[in-house]
């Protein structure tokens, strides 16, 4: 008899054993990651570039984010109501989270984070957020939001508006509202929080120990980011094990690391694009026979071979992602023959007379070889343009300049500029791109394309409750602006991120390549 | 001498003072904004006026140049748009470790570069002082990067004997006392540190050193064989010295007031170069700083920024004028 009940006690304490190392699991090891440029600014209302963000990200979390495949994604907030007239939205937060200073996070947190970085004016959530008119505390667990118009990417934006604690914020507050403190430290509710900061060469993350989402399975205890600038150093540092993850800038990089042991490349396409815009106001790109033309005369595989892969012929305005999977019909194929008809149509028979200029910021390298691809290939079918680079906030001034007061002297034909979603979804790009109310420099309309029927189209979806009817008016508007070649559609971009074989988790976004969530991943067996 | 001394310094103040209002004036002139740098292409108009009232920029001229007076006199040096911090606290933390890389190359450059000058002008016109020449001109000839990126790959890369870049290696720290890491691992005792911070060094120091080894090595040797003609150095031998103690106690010591005057101008060099070996070593310079700074329009850490390597261009001048009274007491200041 004893020996039954001897086996079964070591029975149940082997059961016990395993269920309780599952329930007591701790995060272990350091996950090394190299970075290009460290985030300068760690205070998560006043960052706003996406590298920043990225590393950010994994310190503090949004009421709602964007899945991989850009659905909306509880974090902070549980469930949400959004009123018929989609002007008031109501959260329904998560119980039980906590600050790393033990602050519980509620209502109040929420309004209080929401309120801060709409008075910053700087996050990249802004643009969104100063939309709002009223911030209300229903109670403990109960926000709601009102809107003073119609925003229908509200919900989307919310994914940069992070939660701070509003006990440490207050007590370090100071002079400049808690931004100094903020830069050395950390009050997210993230699975991480900032324990290090050599700023110049490291950023050292800890695990959160009492993080809502909670530490079962594999996690690694910390993630250093370590400020490596130069791309060569980068993948030594891979090669040796002395890096564990890294993200590619460099396309000359992509075919090494492919053969390299012990590293692998993850990634995929994103929904990043790269256009040069083309000016509608006044001068040759004036008519639209011409800026149909440099369409057909562009060849995407050409940049797409000077690129190593990490760029793809463009699908047209919109990735076919950003419209429910569905792409927009897009004509532009290279087809000189094509181009060269409606060059002539245009009074510039085989380029005869047609003088641009391509504009481009400098010292970004990948605008560099686009802005040279299309001399290059604009050339052979004897158009002629001229490549002028000068630094970003220059050049804004111009074209803003000439947006408003229309002085020849200052006209720029074309101009190179990444096209990047902020929200993943194709009403704020759409906006941000082709309104007329985005020109003068209230958004990214530099080159003057005003078309009331896309603007009718882009308003009417903004203030669609239904979101196929909003992507249906997308795709309406996309046929139109395809029609009216604002821009020569010239790329999409790749995203590469090359690794260790043994790090494992890592899950590719095509909006947000740059971002790792740490949490997700761990050292595999 | 100390007089003399106070006025230089007094000068320099002015230089300073001078060099402040011409960046001043041409960070204004330029055609950039720094409010549209800060905010990244992304930005609205309505969020660059804010920012723009904010900082201050839409202030008539005068009004901007009294406040920005009135700052640098405080020792305010404003705050960075690319760090959100006052620059005072950027440049603070940053300069010790260039002033360290750029002290280290030059007293490597002087250890390499007089011996190998001396041994050149001793054997003036043999296969030994043109086998020197040609390693000198190549070390000035092969640029930093490509000399930096071809050190690591053998030692780090292929060799692993010594790290690809940083400052200390994992876990190791340094408590500061002077914001120098050797000499604080010195002072606080910590040989394990000394060692470490020792090897992350020693790459990006011979990167940066070729061409001011090399111009040692040539001032060094021209000086030299300049003094080596003079009678007294015949009669030195004559007497039966040794010839390293002619050439080391009696020559150099006659030759060195030129070789100090170029060591000097060297270092604001270095200091001011170390930026692409900082890049590649990943060592946390105001190289780095200052050119991210620069890309950003980053006004107020720009402006600091030259105006600190013009009084360290000053001081060491100053030094070196001073250190030539001691080699030459027939040098005299008034």
């Amino acid at each position: 008899m004893r020996q039954p009940i001897r086996t079964l006690f070591t029975a149940l304490a082997v059961i016990a054993a395993t269920l309780l190392s599952g329930a007591v699991a701790a995060p272990e090891g350091t996950l090394r990651v190299g970075v290009r440029t460290e985030a300068d600014i760690w205070d998560p209302h006043v960052a706003s570039d996406f590298s920043t963000i990225a590393q950010l990200r994994n310190v503090y979390e949004p009421l709602v984010d964007l899945s991989p495949e850009l659905e909306l994604q509880g974090v902070l907030a549980e469930s949400w109501e959004v009123s018929d007239d989609a002007l008031t939205y109501t959260f329904n937060l998560r119980p039980g989270v906590t600050f790393t200073d033990g602050t519980s996070f509620d209502a109040e947190a929420a309004k209080f984070s929401l309120e801060r970085l709409i008075e910053l004016q700087r996050s990249g959530a802004y643009l969104s957020l100063q939309n709002v008119d009223v911030i209300e505390v229903v109670d403990s667990l109960t926000l709601r939001v009102t809107l003073a118009q119609p925003f229908a990417p509200f919900l989307r934006s919310l994914w940069l508006a992070w939660m701070v604690s509003p006990t440490t914020v207050d007590e370090h507050a100071g002079e400049d509202g808690g931004r100094s403190w903020l830069e050395e430290n950390s009050a997210g509710t993230g699975p991480y929080l900032l324990a290090e900061r050599e700023r110049g060469e490291k950023i050292v993350l800890e695990a959160n120990e009492d993080y809502w989402g909670g530490w079962t399975g594999s996690h690694f205890a910390t993630v250093e980011l370590q400020t490596v600038p130069e791309a060569a150093t980068q993948r030594l540092m891979l090669e040796r094990g002395d890096l564990d993850i890294t993200l590619l800038y460099e396309p000359a990089y992509i075919e090494g690391y492919a053969d390299t042991e012990g590293v692998k490349v993850e990634g995929g396409p994103t929904l990043d694009q790269i256009f040069a815009r083309i000016q509608i106001d006044g001068g040759p790109t004036a008519d639209r026979r011409v800026r149909q033309a440099l369409n057909y005369l562009w060849d995407g595989e050409v940049y797409a071979e000077l690129m190593d892969g990490m760029a793809a012929p463009s699908p047209g305005p919109l990735v076919p992602e950003l419209l429910g999977g569905e792409a927009v019909p897009n004509p532009y194929t290279y087809d000189p023959e094509r181009g060269l008809e409606l060059l002539a149509e245009a009074g510039y028979p085989n380029g005869e007379g047609l003088r641009l200029q391509i504009w481009t910021h400098q010292p970004d390298p990948t605008k560099k070889v686009l802005a040279e691809a299309i001399q290059a290939v604009l050339a052979s079918s004897g158009v002629s343009a001229e490549i002028q680079t000068a630094e970003w906030s220059a050049i804004r001034k111009t074209v803003v300049d000439y947006s408003n007061t229309g002085d020849e002297a200052l006209r720029k034909e074309l101009m190179i500029f990444n096209i990047k979603t902020r929200y993943g979804d194709p009403r704020e790009l759409f906006q941000f791109l082709y309104h007329s109310d985005s020109m003068h420099g209230q958004g990214n309309n530099y080159m003057n394309y005003s078309n009331p029927e896309v603007d009718r189209l882009i308003d009417e979806a903004m203030a669609s409750a239904s979101e196929d009817e909003a992507l249906e008016l997308m795709r309406e508007a996309a046929a139109i602006v395809i029609e009216d070649a604002p821009d020569i559609f010239a790329g999409r971009m790749q995203a590469f991120v090359p690794m260790r074989d043994d790090v494992a988790g890592y899950t590719h976004r095509p909006m947000t390549a740059e971002l790792i969530h740490f949490y997700d991943l761990h050292r595999a067996e | 001498m100390l007089a003399y001394i106070l006025r230089r310094l007094v000068f320099t103040v002015f230089i300073v003072f001078g060099v402040a209002v011409v960046v001043f004036l041409m960070a204004d002139a330029l055609p950039t904004d720094p409010a549209v740098a800060a905010l990244g292409v992304g930005a609205t108009q309505d969020m660059i006026d804010a920012m723009r009232e904010d900082l201050g920029l839409d202030e008539p001229l005068p009004v901007r140049f009294a406040a920005y007076l009135g700052r640098l006199v405080r020792g305010d040096l404003g705050r960075s748009i690319t760090t959100d911090r006052p620059v005072m606290v950027d440049l603070v933390e940053r300069y010790p470790n260039t002033i360290e890389l750029a002290l280290l190359s030059m007293l490597f450059s002087i250890a390499v570069g007089v011996p190998l000058g001396v041994a050149s002008a001793h054997r003036a016109r043999t296969w030994v002082d043109s086998l020197l020449r040609g390693v000198a001109i190549s070390a000035a000839a092969l640029p930093i990067f490509w000399v930096a990126l071809m050190l690591q790959l053998v030692f780090y890369g292929r060799l692993g004997w010594l790290p690809a870049g940083g400052r200390l290696s994992p876990g190791l720290e340094v408590a500061a006392v002077t914001g120098f890491t050797t000499l604080d691992a010195l002072l606080t005792g910590n040989w394990h540190a000394l060692n470490d911070v020792g090897r992350h060094l020693l790459l990006p120091v011979i990167s940066l050193s070729g061409l001011t080894t090399a111009t040692i090595m040539r001032m060094t040797r021209s000086s030299m064989l300049d003094v080596m003609r003079e009678p007294y150095v015949d009669t030195a031998r004559s007497k039966g010295l040794r010839e390293r103690t002619i050439l080391y106690k009696h020559v150099l010591r006659t030759a060195a007031t030129p070789i100090v005057t170029v060591i000097g101008l060297r270092f604001g060099h270095l200091l001011a170069g170390a930026v692409i070996t900082e890049s590649i070593f990943s060592w946390p310079g105001v190289g780095d700083y200052a050119v991210k700074a620069m890309l950003r329009n980053d006004y107020f850490a720009i402006t600091a920024f030259v105006m600190t390597m013009t009084l360290f261009y000053a001081l060491i001048n100053l030094l070196t004028d001073v250190s030539l009274v001691w080699l030459d007491p027939t040098i005299k200041y008034d």
